[in-house]
């Protein structure tokens, strides 16, 4: 026979409210009190705890212990620094929020007030020496462990199915101000239905405004699609950061699952060599796609560009250019700017033909122009080119150097006909 | 949410606030079942044995009194943080002030000697001499204050409230018919022989132990060392009605007792006499009537010595809290072992005049309990003071209803206690 | 010696009564003014009262002289 050694009752990283609930709070050796509830401050993003709700035996006043004092969480004991506990007497205040007994337990709500569940339990992260609020079990396993069901629970639902129904406090609105015992509920940013989705837009958003500690931790969480998923969506710089931060066989496994384009994307953000090592554990085919399109993406933008374009002198009128566009704009690849530069090509200005067509003949276009003009330097490669494309809708960038030299011009036409090779 | 969901929540929602009540349970559970001291289990006793069980419905609609009269207590205690006899000197000046302090004080000095007569009657059955009731009794008082913290003083006092309980079991005991009983709970009516001038006279002794000043003083004293604060008073109003149903259900149930056995028996003029008899007729119910009976009598004498001196300390600005150390407080708790030594001597003195005392105890509560009642709703109608907490008008209409009908009817008693031919 | 403990009597408890009418003073002079709002309502019940009183002491009184 062999003894099951007990295993130190020190809690880590993450754990449920119901477990820590009711452990002895120890000081020295010597209890004391109960741990009854926390107290916690909505930060924005994570709800903070900033207190441990203590009861003393005896109807000793209750103490309000701050969170720096705890060395060690258990479910049995919480260990505390030493420090006079005497002074930390607890005193009732409208502004306490106590998250056993205001949020354990409420009804959970969604946009349209429809009754989702019960918060049956809530998931506490730490984080050195914080502790944030990360989770809301509303699955059936959060009953039956409260109801101290914990192994009926386990043979009934198999845990990753589970995963659903725990979502995470991202997903809650801020607390109402009028949040009580027995008063308020818990209310959702999304629709019931969109539970089960797990928005990859939402989370995406959300995990942006986290610390990376929290980020990774609740990335973690998420399962391979939605991780997948939520990746793509995710500013570049969170997603560098995020794709560092995992173990390089999990980032891997997530740009498997991407599309090629998707996949080169985020890629692409990553430094060289964590790219490399990355590449090296994805599938073969995978791989090559990727290859590809990164290699076209990092073409060269000039490769691209046309140098029929139509170019006037800013003290040209708009008469003269009508006159001369009539004659010559047939055989440009680019109609619908006209571009306004000086001495060697240097470029001043802009304007669309339809600007042009509405002003007086005898206007000076240097009065007309558009002088701060959207353009694309020499290094740019294509992918760059796209970018710029898509976020401002232009029909024809414009390409300069360090000088303001104009090169050439890229017309989203031509890039339309590239962009294929990039989804592929 | 689906059905096992619902079912949780309802489940908890009611666990919580049972949990929360017994937390903040005290002033209006203790005050209510010590209002069944032992001139209330005589007066119980005998109405039983005179009457049957056709009194019973009678004691129902002293629910509502009771529960209305101390519920006011409640809330002044709480928004004032002020025990009632400060609150009287402060709002009435001293005049007032002086005179429902002293006069409280000798109600309560005359109440505690008929407290002391219940509980040696009661001991003396099971052959303990008055002495040693006395010491035993001292010494339980003792322990209840020496560890100096409301909580302990409360805990203990709830164990011999749940003993005031005893006579349900011992209603059980003595096989009433159920239907009989309950018929008369519920259908008023009056008593074979109709309506006559005894029944009048227990009517009003019924009342007169329902509500005696000391009881608002009390418990608006106790409010306010318990430390009950403005977002209790919902609770606190729950423990009152609580403490009025138990009290109520007692009353029954002794009612029960001696009206099965006793009923149309003469001679049983005392809880004391009536426990006797019992004895020889169903022996442990008899038993358990007695050590009700002690029982009632102890609770009494606790709270009533507590609520003169917590009304002296607020008045001569002694600190006054069960809170203290009996150093801490020396003079708070001096006029409480005072009050209850000489209560206790008087007793043993031979040939003291007891009978006149326990007559002259309704007569001389009858010239403070209008004052207390009548300042208890003006003090309640003050917008300044009560704020929210004011009474309401419908609270206005039945207080006043109430508070008139006990003026009249408490004064009435006192009048045939002095002059017993006045209503003949 | 009989004397001595005579004289811290009557000493001790001259001193204990002249610190009672002191503080009765002080509580005298603290609550000298009715905080409650003397309302017509208030007034009535108040005057009431003190009828009430005189006349419930009187029946006292008289019960008293006739026990005698």
């Amino acid at each position: 026979m062999v003894k099951k050694t007990e295993p130190a009752d020190i809690l880590s990283n993450e754990f449920f409210l119901s477990e820590i609930l009711g452990a002895k709070v120890i000081q020295g050796g010597h209890r004391v009190g109960k741990l009854t509830d926390l107290v916690i401050i909505e930060t924005g993003k994570l709800p903070e705890v900033v207190h441990l709700y203590v009861l003393r035996p005896m109807g000793k006043p209750a103490l309000l212990l701050p969170i720096e004092l705890v060395k060690s969480w258990g479910t049995k004991e919480i260990i505390i620094n030493d420090s006079d506990v005497g002074k930390y007497l607890f005193e009732y205040s409208d502004e306490l929020v106590l998250l056993k007994d205001y949020v354990l337990d409420k009804k959970v709500l969604d946009v349209e007030d429809r009754e989702v569940e019960v918060v049956y339990d809530i998931k506490l992260l730490l984080v050195g020496e914080k502790l944030y609020v990360s989770e809301v079990d509303l699955s059936r396993y959060g009953l039956l462990r409260r109801m101290g069901l914990k192994a009926l629970a386990k043979a009934i639902y198999r845990t990753d199915k589970i995963q659903d129904e725990v979502i995470s406090w991202m997903y809650i609105q801020p607390l109402p101000n009028k949040l009580g015992r027995f008063r308020g509920d818990v209310k959702l940013k999304v629709l019931k239905e969109m539970l089960s989705e797990m928005h990859p837009v939402d989370i995406a958003d959300i995990l942006e405004e986290l610390e990376p500690a929290q980020r990774a931790t609740i990335f973690e969480g998420l399962d391979t699609e939605q991780a997948s998923d939520t990746l793509e969506e995710i500013d570049p710089n969170v997603q560098r950061d995020l794709v560092i931060s995992m173990k390089k066989e999990r980032a891997a496994q997530l740009i498997n699952d991407m599309t090629p384009a998707q996949a080169a994307d985020v890629l692409a953000v990553l430094p060289s060599n964590e790219r490399e090592e990355i590449e090296k554990l994805l599938d073969k085919e995978t791989f090559d796609k990727v290859k590809s399109i990164i290699e076209t993406q990092e073409e060269s933008i000039t490769n691209l560009s046309t140098d029929s374009i139509l170019k006037f002198s800013p003290d040209d009128t708009v008469g003269e250019v009508l006159r001369e566009y009539r004659k010559s704009a047939k055989d440009k690849d680019v109609g619908m700017y006209i571009y306004i530069v000086k001495d060697a090509d240097i470029l001043l200005g802009v304007i669309g033909i339809k600007e042009v067509l509405q002003a007086n003949d005898d206007a000076i276009l240097k009065d007309i122009m558009i002088d701060n003009v959207i353009s694309l330097d020499e290094e740019s490669n294509l992918k760059e080119g796209s970018a710029m494309f898509t976020r401002y809708g232009f029909r024809a960038i414009p390409i300069t150097n360090d000088l303001n030299k104009i090169l050439g011009v890229v017309t989203f036409r031509d890039m339309m006909r590239l962009k294929h090779r990039f989804v592929e | 949410m689906n059905f096992w969901a619902k079912l949780f929540y309802g489940y908890r929602k009611v666990a919580k606030t049972i949990k929360i009540y017994l937390l903040i349970a005290g002033p209006g559970l203790i005050v209510m079942l010590a209002d069944n001291d032992a001139g209330g289990i005589t007066t119980y006793s005998v109405t039983g044995a005179k009457f049957g069980y056709n009194l019973l419905w009678f004691l129902v609609l002293l629910l509502p009194v009771a529960y209305y009269v101390q519920e006011m207590t409640v809330r002044l205690g709480a928004v004032t943080k002020r025990g009632h006899a400060e609150a009287i000197f402060h709002a009435f000046g001293s005049f007032w002030g002086w005179f429902s302090l002293l006069d409280l004080m000798l109600t309560d000095w005359l109440t505690l000697v008929t407290e002391f007569i219940g509980m040696t009657a009661a001991l003396s059955i099971f052959g303990i001499p008055p002495v040693i009731t006395i010491i035993i009794v001292s010494i339980i008082m003792m322990l209840m204050v020496i560890n100096g913290s409301y909580w302990t003083w409360e805990k203990i006092a709830f164990l011999f409230c749940l003993v005031n309980l005893i006579y349900i079991p011992a209603a059980f005991m003595v096989h009433p018919s159920v239907n009989d009983v309950l018929y008369n709970t519920f259908i008023p009516h009056l008593p074979k022989g109709g309506f006559s001038n005894e029944i009048f006279f227990f009517l009003m002794a019924n009342i007169g132990t329902t509500i005696a000043p000391w009881m608002i003083f009390f418990q608006q004293s106790a409010v306010v060392d318990k430390g009950m604060l403005e977002k209790d008073i919902a609770w606190g109003k729950m423990d009152t009605f609580i403490g009025s149903f138990f009290t109520v259900l007692v009353a029954i149930f002794v009612v029960v007792v001696t009206g099965t056995l006793l009923y149309g028996r003469t001679g049983i003029e005392s809880a004391g006499q009536a426990a006797l008899a019992l004895m020889n007729i169903n022996h442990s119910a008899g038993t358990l009537l007695a050590i009700g009976l002690f029982d009632a009598g102890f609770l009494g004498a606790i709270c009533i010595s507590l609520a003169s001196s917590w009304a002296f300390g607020e008045v001569f600005g002694w600190a006054h809290s069960l809170n203290l150390k009996i150093r801490e407080a020396p003079w708070f708790y001096a006029s409480y072992f005072f009050a209850l030594l000489t209560a206790g001597t008087v007793v043993l003195i031979p040939g003291a005049p007891l009978v006149l005392i326990t007559l002259f105890v309704q007569v001389i509560a009858v010239t403070l309990l209008p004052a207390a009642l009548v300042f208890l709703i003006i003090l309640l109608n003050d917008e300044d003071v009560m704020g929210k907490y004011k009474n309401t008008l419908p609270q206005n209409i039945i207080t006043i209803t109430i508070v008139v009908l006990i003026i009249i009817l408490s004064t009435l008693y006192a009048l045939t206690a002095l002059f017993p031919n006045i209503f003949s | 010696m009989l004397k001595k403990i005579n004289d811290f009597l009557i000493h001790g408890i001259g001193n204990i009564i002249k610190n009672t009418i002191h503080e009765v003073r002080g509580i005298n002079k603290r609550y000298n003014i009715p905080h409650a709002k003397m309302t017509k309502g208030v007034r009535f019940s108040l005057i009431m009262l003190r009828i009430y009183l005189i006349v419930l002491v009187g029946i006292l009184f008289y019960k008293f002289i006739t026990l005698l």
